[in-house]
């Protein structure tokens, strides 16, 4: 697994920092990667999954709007971080 | 019997109930089928919709179980892959939908203004099938119709993405209830095969 920081590279907002995003060892023929966040400060035991064709997260924060709509303008950026370390070379 | 699959990775809905005891459930059962539901539920991952996503492979599911877990999978809280077995008739409430011919169905006709093909070079499905290293061929740089007339930006339309992410997925949509007893097992995985991917040849 490959991880790629996230911090200070990528806003959070509603009390989520984004720390890393993970992606397999064999990434280029593997289109997910985990989000890995903290919510006020505490590191999560689940991350959020990217599918990186769709371009979409899959898990949602269903019954909170602002947490919702902060991963969602994370994902361009997010995308953006992982082109530039993990696709361009 | 045809065989479907469905990999459910760590953390996920399907991991954390056992489909062999209840069956698999979508998470809207009441909502009505509509192509643009499909569309919505292929090309955006929206699954507040009726449908059940199954795949007719073993190595699509795979990757959904090992890679598309909300925590990497190890030897003690692994990634499953369960195996649905389907055949007609399907118990009432249940039906299959293919969603390229859904697609392809509802598609509109060659006359109509609206179309569903892209304007871009022919590399922009590249562009569309991996947007992680071929992005680029869905860029807007590409000889416009003189004088100018054409669109700004490449046309992409969700038709076309649901026709793609479709195939990368070898997907069928289950619409209705699938009873426990047709789910004949769950296997139990949490690496990749690394010894068979360098075993790969070509299928062609």
């Amino acid at each position: 697994m490959i991880a790629v920081d996230l911090k200070d590279r990528v806003k959070g907002g509603a009390s989520i920092e984004f720390l890393r995003v993970e992606v397999p060892e064999g990434h280029r023929r593997i289109p997910s990667a985990l989000i890995r966040y903290s919510l006020n400060g505490v590191e999560q035991p689940y991350g959020l999954r990217l599918d990186l064709d769709k371009q979409v997260v899959l898990d949602r924060f269903e019954d909170d709007e602002e947490k919702q709509e902060a991963v969602e303008r994370a994902v361009p950026e997010i995308l953006r971080v992982l082109r530039s370390n993990l696709y361009a070379r | 019997m045809p065989i479907f699959y469905r990999g459910a990775g760590v953390g996920t809905y399907w991991h954390e109930r056992d489909a062999r005891l209840n069956g698999f459930t979508s998470k809207k059962p009441g909502a009505v089928h509509s192509i643009d539901r499909l569309m919505e539920h292929i090309a955006r991952a929206d699954v507040n919709s009726p449908y059940i996503s199954l795949t007719r492979s073993y190595g699509v599911a795979y990757v959904y179980a090992v890679h598309f877990g909300r925590a990497q999978p190890t030897e003690t809280n692994p990634g499953y892959i369960y195996e649905i077995e389907l055949s007609g008739p399907l118990p009432p409430g249940l039906h299959l939908l293919d969603p390229v011919k859904e697609v392809a169905k509802a598609a509109p006709e060659p006359l109509d203004l609206m179309c569903y093909q892209h304007d871009g070079l022919p590399d922009f499905i590249l562009g569309l099938v991996n947007p992680r290293e071929m992005g680029q061929s869905l860029k807007p740089l590409r000889p416009q119709p003189p004088p100018g007339g054409g669109s700004p930006i490449p046309r992409l339309t969700i038709q076309l993405e649901t026709l793609v992410r479709t195939l990368r997925d070898a997907e069928i949509l289950a619409v209705g209830n699938i009873p426990a007893t047709y789910v004949r097992n769950r296997y139990e995985v949490w690496r990749w095969p690394i010894e068979e991917q360098e075993d790969l040849h070509d299928c062609r």
